[in-house]
């Protein structure tokens, strides 16, 4: 009577255990597969610090169930297979690699002056407009002649106000129009435009 | 790559920029408005190795003062090297590069390459 009273109870009691264990195997797994998923040698150790000014990748299209994404900022873990982004390298040019740490500077400093903010990543300074902003006063000045049209010569210079007297007293009837733009733009075009010779 | 040599349009408009006459020195450009004939003896005013070097060219001389032409006026070493060598006042006019060439080929005889 005591064997048959325990074994009904037992029976009564399997779909609880069942379900208890399911549900601890589950768990189980789902904790563990962060834990020991190997990291790639390819995939670097995310750095939490890492710079405001690192480049960002292009997002990837969203898979129809992927959660909405992060603030840029956030330092959530990487979801699997989903691309690294690029870490900042130090001996590139900081503008062919993200936005640049000048670029902000440069903007306020325009905003601060009232002088038009451009900027030059990817531009090709004209030689002949060095016809009108020598390299020597260019180079001295952090600026580059930038477009030329009718009588408005105008010039990207690293700070609002650029000493350019000798162009406008070369070119009297020249109207040279200052905008700011970032320092390490402007060296970047006037070293490719000194290299041009 | 070399970079484009300016054309005489860019020349003009740098002249007019600058409120300095514009020259075309070129015979084949004979009806443009700008063209200026070399005055030979003017030119000989001016030594072949420093007009090639400093690259210009004594067009005319009147009243006492010589036209220089060349493609780069604001050069201070050419008002000064062109003063110093004619030891006459002289005005400086600006020219294309080609022009220039051809003028000085003229005058001279070709130039070495």
């Amino acid at each position: 009577m005591t064997l048959g009273a325990s074994f009904s109870s037992a029976v009564a009691a399997w779909p609880f255990i069942a379900v208890g264990v399911a549900l601890a195997v589950g768990a189980l797994l789902a904790l563990g597969w962060r834990r020991v998923r190997p990291r790639s040698r390819a995939e670097p150790k995310r750095n939490r610090a890492e710079s405001a000014f690192t480049h960002r990748a292009p997002p990837e299209p969203a898979a129809p169930d992927a959660p909405e994404p992060a603030a840029p900022d956030a330092a959530e873990p990487a979801a699997p297979g989903a691309p690294e982004r690029p870490v900042h390298d130090p001996t590139e040019p900081a503008v062919a690699n993200g936005p640049d740490p000048t670029a902000r500077e440069a903007l306020a400093l325009a905003l601060r002056h009232g002088v038009p903010f451009a900027g030059l990543r990817g531009f090709e300074a004209n030689p002949l407009l060095f016809a009108y902003l020598p390299r020597g006063i260019a180079l001295a000045e952090r600026a580059v002649p930038v477009l030329l049209i009718d009588d408005h010569l105008k010039v990207a210079s690293a700070t609002p106000h650029p000493d350019l007297r000798v162009v406008r007293e070369r070119f009297p009837l020249l109207t040279v129009d200052v905008v700011v733009s970032p320092a390490t733009e402007v060296d970047l075009v006037l070293a490719h435009a000194l290299r041009q010779g | 790559m070399a970079p484009l040599a300016p054309s005489p349009s860019f020349y003009r408009r740098l002249a007019r920029h600058a409120g300095l006459p514009f020259v075309t020195l070129d015979p084949a450009r004979s009806h443009d408005p700008d063209f200026q004939s070399v005055n030979r003896l003017a030119a000989e005013l001016l030594s072949e190795p420093t007009a090639r070097r400093h690259r210009m060219i004594a067009l005319a001389y009147r009243d006492g003062v010589v036209t220089v032409a060349a493609p780069d006026p604001f050069d201070p070493l050419v008002r000064e090297i062109a003063a110093l060598s004619t030891r006459r006042e002289v005005r400086v006019v600006l020219t294309s590069e080609h022009d220039l060439a051809v003028a000085l080929d003229r005058v001279f005889g070709p130039g070495p390459e």
